[in-house]
């Protein structure tokens, strides 16, 4: 079977739409934090979020252009000259844009013709963005289309992944995108009361693991890798960057809201993630954590890391990136791996903002007060969904 | 093992229509749920979707390892119901026009929380995983043909490389929607009462087959890459997933042996095994 490598990557972030601009604002502890600046909050219970800045969308869905953005810039980092004829994509995306104005013109019967071609959530699906981006990097054959909530961008990574180790694909440009920040999403993410009302201070609002958490930030944006056999990358001479060894996923089957206490899913999606890539517990030198800054959320992962890791769980460092960007949804699990990819190659782990007062029921080996240098080979990345799916990727240094 | 191959155990489809509505699956689906009140935070595709799956599972009757079973699964864009959005909407404007601070206050209080729960579109896998008792691996996308062929491709692949032992592959599609039929009204140029309430499943293994088996012979996927922006003409093949699983139902209940179905540009390759 193939190993698997990565040889491009591309952003658009709250802390940066580069590479390199994503990497400086890791190393300084950037905050994306912000009140919302699209639309008028009003009354809503959270007025804050993590917005993608200096960026023009050619989309009412800016998602679709985030995904547009950060696709060719990791095409263009791969270098590629000619793509070969099994390539693909593997695309982790969230939900129709929903516009308000829209439904209330239609509800009213006040949408004219132009008006109609022009609704969001009538003439461009999300999926749309997934045949764009195929268009144009000549990728032939059917994307692979991820909607598994939160889990999706670490869902596509993760099956692509499987498709150049199991040698149906030599190269998959893989990765996630989304944007919620819009009244609908806004509101309805409040309504279940899963987001942090910490309006007047939002560069403390994303705290995971933190006493004070109240609930999840909400960011945006897209990530995207370039990933290929090795063989495949070594031919064509590219750049190896890092190498993706192992991929579980697991169904929690347990509450459509909470995810299971003592992390069991999440346990499962660990256990198989190591299996896949014939690694030990041991053998695991950092983690990214989901860590969302909820209430029941942060407790069950943490649980589920001390199981797994149960002899050395405290040797570990973890890092949770929620808490510069907010939670990108189905982006999240793409741009966090990015960020393990960047950990590898520039040999140091971001720590974690806003963790002063660690929650008991969240002890681990956190990061807190300065970035920590790393020559680790292995981080595992996870990223859990509303409604229990539960992904988990291991990152791991390429060594030639 | 000798002579193993992809064998589909049982199928499951299921058409809304005058003999059997709404009203017919709102109770029908109570013998699926394990705790009745869930019933509440299920959309009807959420609905449709445990129903075909595990009326599909239940009927292969199957001993299985909870972990060693995987879902598959292709759901359709946008499964809001227009009753909760016409509430929204009307609490949400003034003087006809979409108003943020109304929507902030009343149009807001007005969302019963439990929309959320019944507009995410991975919520079928949620319900199907939640009431089998199933804990493996899944994948869950969109429901064209090229979507249920990738889901299927999957599928087999995680058992041939071990991680399943059984695979329930399906997708659910609520086309009465209102939002769905203004998004197909838009694309297509056919009759949208074309465009059912819908939805299907097959439980696949690898075994020995046995005589009248259902064999997967190949599948094969030809992705024509386009802009879907600018083909409005062609053909709509957005649920192709469930048209699919309606052709293989054809097929088991006919007299052929074997048969090349096709969606899209996507086929599959059945074969009844009869040594």
């Amino acid at each position: 079977m193939s190993k698997v490598v990565v040889t491009g990557m591309g952003i658009v972030s709250p802390i940066g739409n580069r590479i390199e601009t994503f990497l400086a604002s890791l190393k300084n502890s950037q905050n994306g934090a912000g009140h919302v600046t699209r639309f008028e909050t009003c009354e809503l219970p959270t007025k804050i979020v993590c917005e993608v800045k200096d960026f023009n969308s050619d989309f009412r869905d800016v998602k679709i252009s985030f995904a547009q953005e950060a696709a060719r810039q990791a095409i263009k980092h791969a270098n590629i000259e000619v793509m070969p004829n099994n390539s693909r994509l593997s695309i982790g995306i969230g939900l129709e844009l929903f516009s308000m104005e829209d439904l209330v013109k239609v509800h009213r019967k006040l949408a004219t013709d132009s008006d109609h071609k022009n609704m969001t959530f009538l003439n461009t699906p999300s999926d749309i963005c997934c045949h764009l981006i195929s268009k144009e990097h000549a990728l032939s054959q059917s994307p692979l289309i991820h909607i598994s909530a939160c889990a999706a961008g670490s869902d596509a990574i993760g099956s692509a992944f499987l498709k150049i180790k199991r040698g149906q694909s030599d190269l998959i440009l893989a990765g996630g995108t989304d944007s919620m920040i819009n009244p609908m999403g806004l509101a309805g993410f409040c309504r279940i009361g899963a987001m942090t009302k910490k309006n007047d201070t939002p560069f403390l609002a994303s705290n995971p693991f933190d006493k004070r958490r109240d609930g999840f930030l909400l960011g945006e944006g897209a990530g995207f890798l370039v990933l290929e056999s090795l063989e495949h990358a070594q031919k064509r001479g590219a750049k190896i960057l890092a190498e993706i060894s192992g991929y579980g996923n697991s169904l929690d089957a347990y509450s459509i809201s909470d995810p299971h206490p003592k992390g069991e899913g999440a346990i499962k999606c660990m256990e198989r993630a190591l299996k896949s890539a014939k690694l030990s517990p041991n053998d695991i030198d950092a983690i990214s954590a989901h860590a969302t800054g909820t209430p029941k959320n942060d407790p069950a992962e943490s649980a589920a890391i001390r199981s797994v890791f149960k002899n050395n769980w405290q040797d570990i460092p973890v890092m949770a990136t929620k808490s510069m960007i907010g939670h990108l949804i189905s982006a999240a699990g793409a741009v966090e791996t990015i960020t393990s990819v960047l950990s590898l190659q520039n040999n140091f782990l971001h720590k974690t903002l806003n963790l002063e007062q660690i929650d008991s029921e969240c002890e681990l080996k956190h990061i807190i007060d300065s970035n920590q240098s790393f020559n680790g080979d292995h981080i595992i990345k996870n990223s859990f969904g509303f409604g229990g799916q539960n992904a988990s990727l291991i990152i791991s240094r390429y060594k030639g | 093992m000798p002579n193993t191959q992809i064998v589909i155990h049982s199928i499951k489809t299921l058409e809304l229509n005058d003999q059997y509505n709404e009203s017919n699956l709102d109770t029908d689906i109570l013998d699926h749920l394990k705790d009745k009140k869930s019933r509440k935070l299920m959309s009807k595709q959420d609905k449709l979707g445990l129903m075909s799956a595990a009326s599909s599972w239940k009927s292969a009757n199957l001993k299985y390892d909870q972990d060693k079973v995987g879902i598959y699964f292709c759901v359709g864009i946008l499964p809001f119901e227009d009753k909760h959005l016409t509430k929204l909407a009307e609490y949400s404007s003034v003087e006809n026009h979409f108003d943020y601070y109304k929507f902030s206050t009343d149009g807001f209080n007005s969302m019963n929380p439990l929309l959320t729960f019944k507009c995410l579109p991975n919520m079928p896998l949620f319900h199907i995983s939640y009431n089998l008792d199933i804990t493996g691996r899944y994948f869950m996308t969109y429901p064209s043909s090229e979507d249920l062929i990738c889901s299927l491709e999957r599928a087999i692949e995680d058992i041939e490389y071990g991680d399943i032992d059984y695979a329930i592959i399906g997708g659910a599609c609520d086309q009465q929607n209102i939002l769905v039929r203004h998004h197909l009204n838009r694309i297509s140029k056919r009759n949208l009462d074309l465009f059912p309430d819908c939805s299907g499943a097959i439980t696949i293994s690898k075994k020995s087959p046995v005589k009248g088996d259902i064999i997967i012979k190949s599948i094969n996927s030809h992705y024509l890459v386009h802009n879907p922006i600018e083909s409005t003409n062609q053909e709509v093949s957005n649920f192709g997933a469930v048209d699919f699983l309606f052709q293989i139902q054809n097929f088991i209940q006919s007299s052929s042996q074997s048969c090349t179905l096709s969606s899209g540009h996507s086929k599959i390759e059945l074969e009844k095994y009869y040594e």
